[in-house]
């Protein structure tokens, strides 16, 4: 009897245990970290090498990858024959990724010096086989403005200012920078109807944690047809992987036109530097038999992809102050946040679990907008649009002034600051831009401290 | 009740208790006070005694290799090389010693690859020879032509270091020209890192202020130890590594930086010494308020530490005792004792920040 009593007043106090759960209560928002762009692949720095850190969590031997890949980025190739990294050229834009990534970052919008971080993109109408951007006879897709001896570059890029100046409501006055671009001494005659495309190299970090962002996930915030009447209609570039030969959704690049980090390291090394590699046997004026030796090898070029896709993401500064938690809301509320989406989730990748199932806060939707015609290249790029390219990331723009000393905004670094990048935004941008302007002059500073924080 | 001495006595030991106690707090304050004090001391002391004196000694320099390479291009005897090769040498040592603290214009508007880019194109140094293009400063600058600003891997310290180091005296006339060149645009750039310097150096002693790109004292100092851990990383994982380790495990010697001169020993013993003197202070005999007067203020057991692994490097090079690129193979265990040295110098100084982040508050 006894023993009954006692098993069934467990039993009770069991069951009870058991039915009396409370529900799993979601983790509150206000828990997180605010600091941590980068989930667990963020760094604390905020000096001039904040974009050049290593994430944490991985074996001695990745670690060891990731420096030889960093090596390999800073090394200045030459022209051939050399005994060290010959390979350059014979036509390129720079002699190593860092001249251009300064401190892994943006550079200077200049083209043409040794110091130069611009390049020029170029296409005919029309579309390649697989959907792409037409190469331009003789020149291809990309033009090169310097080359070894013996050879002459493609042509010279001239680059301008018109200055103008913009009234704010409140009588608060900023220049506009408008470029004014002029292709000199092509090295032959140019087809008809050309198309071009200047580019400012943006920063390489934290595209490890954009890589593994499921195409779901970004799917979600898509609406090309504008369902929702928000005036913002992103939408996914799909895009032709040479390396895999599939179609993919593309992520990197200013229109999105790469889908994977391998094809944009190794393109970059053959476009932009003349190197070829395992993934592009040969530059696309040159017939180089497949029998020889690409320039940088194999194992070199994996690091370099390795080394990029595990830098970390410099923490976010100045959390706590009053200015940047109000320039946060007005972020939300002038729907900024509409295409620099705040939190991402990235999937799985067993090989890197600092990276894997991290909460981030790139601020880019990786998908195509309607810039309007201030910024528009007219240069399209597989589905991107001459007047659309893709979401910048914002994480780490403020630390631009330390990276670069000067630091230099949008696709070809014309913006001098952060509001003068604002006000360049128009088509899907518009309304938000019109709100800026609209804030009181308070408002827009918040907002723009609120920017520097990232 | 008490008796009334020992009344008056613990009346007596509150009174003392209450004064003692205030004094404390005035101490306590008080060395905020100092502390702060410090910082900025330490600030600006950066700037006065290390920074600009160092960066016009550099200008010195590289106004004594160009003097030196025009006296042997004008009259090309073994005497006028050895010359230039010591002025060479000389002024190398003081760019290492920058190196000890990449910060500031010289990492902003690329001066470091203007100057010290490697490796050398040899072979379109070869057709930069045998062509006709001015080799003049302005010409290798692009300043005569914008579109022909002659690429990083032809000018600097190390094509010169190619010529100096040439066997023999017979220079042709477009070498000589181009020797001449070359040190003048050292020269030139050595001018230009002078002038950019001095903004840099106020939004640095000003830090904290409007103006200045450093939000806080505490970051303008962290970045100064960011600065020393990167030098050292450099050293110790790159320049002396990397040579040393080779491919595979058989040493290189062909990768070391300065292979003409072979005078990367004291490359390397420069930027530690450099980086020394950023932690300390000093520059030529005088000294500053320094990192380490910030450190030893509240943890002497660190100072000390980092002072003594300093020691250590800077006398871990003497048994290094030939050319580097011949001790990566003969004397691999002085070479290991130098590796060793910089990464314990380093695992003390990564202690530097989360110092700075605790007691630099501002």
């Amino acid at each position: 009897m006894r023993k009954l009593l006692v098993t069934s007043g467990l039993a009770v106090i069991v069951l009870t245990g058991i039915l009396c759960r409370k529900p799993d209560a979601a983790f509150p928002e206000s828990n997180y970290d605010p600091r941590l762009s980068g989930g667990a692949a963020t760094v604390f720095n905020s000096g001039s090498k904040a974009f050049g850190e290593m994430i944490s969590g991985m074996s001695a031997y990745d670690q060891f990858v990731h420096e030889v890949g960093d090596k390999i980025f800073e090394q200045t190739f030459v022209s051939a024959p050399a005994p060290l990294y010959p390979g350059l050229g014979p036509r390129y834009n720079n002699v190593s990724c860092i001249s251009c990534h300064h401190n892994d970052g943006k550079g200077t919008p200049t083209a043409g010096l040794p110091t130069s971080s611009l390049l020029t993109r170029i296409s005919i109408p029309g579309v390649d086989a697989h959907g792409g951007a037409l190469a331009a006879p003789g020149f291809g897709t990309q033009l090169q403005d310097k080359a070894i001896a013996g050879w002459t570059p493609e042509i010279n890029l001239g680059v301008e200012y018109r200055d103008s100046v913009f009234t704010f409501p409140d009588g608060t006055q900023t220049a506009l920078h408008r470029p004014v671009y002029t292709i000199n001494n092509p090295y032959t005659a140019l087809p008809a109807g050309y198309m071009t495309s200047v580019r400012l190299a943006p920063p390489v970090f934290g595209l490890g944690l954009l890589e593994l962002v499921t195409e779901t996930e970004l799917l979600r915030n898509a609406d090309p047809g504008d369902a929702d009447g928000d005036g913002i209609s992103g939408r996914p570039n799909y895009v032709f992987n040479p390396f895999s030969r599939q179609r993919e959704m593309g992520r990197y690049g200013l229109k999105a036109n790469t889908s994977s980090l391998l094809v944009q390291v190794a393109s970059a090394f053959v476009e932009d530097m003349g190197v070829t590699n395992y993934t592009f046997r040969s530059e696309n004026y040159m017939n180089t038999p497949s029998s020889e030796l690409p320039d940088v090898s194999d194992s070199l070029l994996d690091a370099v992809v390795f080394y990029i896709r595990t830098l970390a993401v410099p923490a976010r500064r100045n959390v706590e102050q009053l200015a940047v938690i109000r320039g946060e809301k007005l972020f939300q509320q002038i729907k900024c946040s509409g295409c620099h989406i705040p939190t991402l989730q990235t999937g799985v990748d067993i090989r890197l679990p600092t990276l894997s199932n991290q909460r981030i806060h790139p601020y880019t939707d990786l998908l195509l907008h309607d810039m309007g015609e201030g910024l528009a290249d007219g240069r399209p790029d597989f589905e991107a649009e001459g007047n659309e390219w893709k979401t910048p990331a914002l994480w780490g723009i403020g630390l631009f002034p330390k990276t670069n000393g000067t630091p230099y905004y949008l696709h070809d670094g014309r913006a001098r600051s952060l509001v003068e990048a604002i006000l360049w935004h128009g088509g899907e941008a518009q309304q938000a831009k019109d709100a800026f302007v609209q804030l009181p002059s308070s408002d827009r500073d918040a907002l723009v401290k609120f920017l520097e924080s990232l | 009740m008490l008796k009334k001495s020992y009344l008056v006595l613990l009346g007596g030991a509150l009174m003392t208790a209450a004064v003692f106690s205030s004094c404390n707090n005035k101490d306590k304050e008080d060395n905020t006070n100092d502390f702060t004090e410090l910082e900025s001391k330490t600030l600006s002391s950066f700037v006065s005694t290390l920074g600009t004196p160092l960066y016009a000694q550099f200008r010195e320099k590289a106004s004594n290799l160009n003097q030196s390479v025009i006296t042997l291009a004008t009259n090309p005897t073994e005497a006028n090389q050895t010359a230039a090769r010591d002025a060479w040498r000389e002024v190398r040592v003081l760019w290492e010693q920058s190196e000890g603290f990449l910060i500031g214009p010289v990492d902003d508007n690329n001066y470091d690859p203007y100057m010290d880019t490697w490796p050398t194109d040899r072979s379109r140094l070869d057709s930069l020879l045998n062509s006709e293009a001015p080799l003049d400063a302005d010409a290798l600058a692009g300043l005569t032509d914008t579109e022909s600003e002659t690429e990083l891997t032809l000018r600097g310290f190390h094509p010169l270091e190619y010529l100096l180091w040439k066997d023999g005296v017979n220079y042709t006339d477009r070498e000589k020209e181009y020797m001449q060149g070359l040190a003048q645009d050292i020269l030139n750039n050595v001018t230009k890192l002078n002038a950019d310097w001095v903004p840099f150096s106020e939004e640095f002693i000003n830090a904290g202020q409007d103006g200045s790109r450093y939000e806080s004292r505490q970051e303008a100092l962290i970045a100064l130890a960011d600065a020393l851990t990167g030098i050292c990383e450099e050293v110790g994982d790159g320049k002396m590594k990397e040579p040393f380790v080779g491919v595979g495990g058989t040493p290189d010697s062909t990768i070391t930086e300065s292979p003409y001169s072979h005078n990367s020993v004291a490359d390397f013993r420069n930027n530690i010494i450099g980086a020394r003197n950023v932690y300390i202070c000093s520059f030529n005999g005088t000294e500053g308020t320094s990192l380490s007067d910030l450190v030893a203020a509240n943890n002497k057991t660190l100072d000390q530490d980092i002072l003594q692994k300093f020691e250590a490097v800077i006398n871990s090079f003497d048994g290094i005792t030939t050319t580097f690129e011949k001790a990566i193979y003969d004397q691999p265990s002085a070479v290991q004792n130098v590796l060793t040295s910089i990464e314990n110098l380093k695992t003390s100084l990564e202690s530097l920040q989360p110092y700075l982040q605790t007691y630099v508050k501002d």
